[in-house]
């Protein structure tokens, strides 16, 4: 396996898509959706996006397959569902660390304010 | 427009796509944006113009990553007609040498003839490199015998224009065997194009 390092910086898409899957595995419109309301509808990943990089991220060994089936909230058409392998978390984690110390770097410049709790 | 129309007209759009990665991910892409079309509400403009900016921004990418691999794809031609070519251009290469050998004892070594055959062994030996590649599966392989095809078929013009009386099967064998290996090279990488 590479150096978690060396996968970064990585894209809005391929960070939001790993943080939708750190907690459980979902399929495409599944991440969509967590994708949308934790951001409040700021980022909406489309189609095009959200499969291009489950595509890449398949390919880096970030994400695997889990199996296909319905879901009950949808309708009865089987989806293939996708989950964070161990590799994906520690490069998940690499990128929230370079993040947080881009943020750190930005508080101290006084571009924004102390995180209130 | 009803939901059956939209998924053909979602389906025309994903034709930007590369067909292997609409042969994998056509079909969760469909039922997205079936999913996203049951929550647009009454008015789904909104939602057309942002799946069509989605597929202009990530089609193009996705197609030149295809192109790329289609590029990266030499080496993987099909192990048993590869051998095949491979013997076969060793033999055409043997016999254009036998054939050139001839040519040059009766035509003497002087002159642009004596030249041109010359260019000829030079080149049925690169012919002959390239048919081993091929018989041992070289990743070099592909290339050598572009390069090859190629130079036997600028070769066949100049030897048309300064050495007239080359004969019919040489000629021919000079003319439709670097075709019928260019064609199986460009057959060969769209066989395993990505």
């Amino acid at each position: 396996m590479p150096d978690p390092e060396s996968l970064l910086p990585l894209t809005p898409a391929t960070f939001h898509i790993l943080l939708a899957l750190a907690d459980e595995e979902r399929h495409g419109y599944a991440i969509m959706q967590e994708v949308a309301e934790r951001t409040e509808s700021a980022v909406k990943l489309g189609p095009g996006t959200l499969y291009g990089s489950l595509k890449r991220l398949l390919e880096q060994g970030l994400v695997e397959e889990s199996d296909e089936r319905a879901d009950p909230a949808l309708d009865d058409e089987r989806r293939r569902y996708y989950r964070i392998t161990r590799f994906g978390m520690s490069v998940a984690r690499a990128e929230a660390r370079r993040l947080e110390s881009l943020v750190r770097a930005a508080r101290r410049k006084k571009l924004i304010g102390r995180a209130t709790a | 427009m009803s939901t059956r129309w939209s998924e053909r007209a979602y389906a025309l759009l994903l034709r930007a796509y590369p067909r292997e990665f609409r042969r994998v991910y056509g079909r969760e892409m469909t039922l997205a944006f079936r999913d996203l079309m049951r929550n647009a509400g009454v008015s789904p403009i909104g939602l057309w113009i942002w799946i069509a900016t989605d597929v202009a921004r990530t089609a193009p990418a996705l197609r030149a990553e295809a192109l790329r691999a289609r590029w990266s794809s030499n080496t993987r031609m099909e192990e048993r007609p590869m051998r095949k070519m491979g013997a076969l251009a060793v033999l055409v290469g043997l016999s254009q040498i036998v054939n050139a050998s001839v040519e040059l004892n009766a035509g003497g070594t002087a002159g642009w003839p004596a030249l041109v055959v010359s260019l000829a062994i030079v080149l049925s030996v690169l012919l002959i490199i390239a048919g081993v590649a091929l018989l041992a599966g070289a990743s070099s392989a592909p290339t050598l015998s572009q390069i090859s095809a190629v130079c036997w078929l600028a070769l066949v013009v100049l030897v048309k224009a300064v050495y007239p009386w080359m004969s019919i099967f040489a000629t021919l064998l000079a003319v439709v065997f670097p075709l019928v290996l260019l064609g199986y090279v460009w057959i060969g990488r769209r066989m395993t194009v990505v």
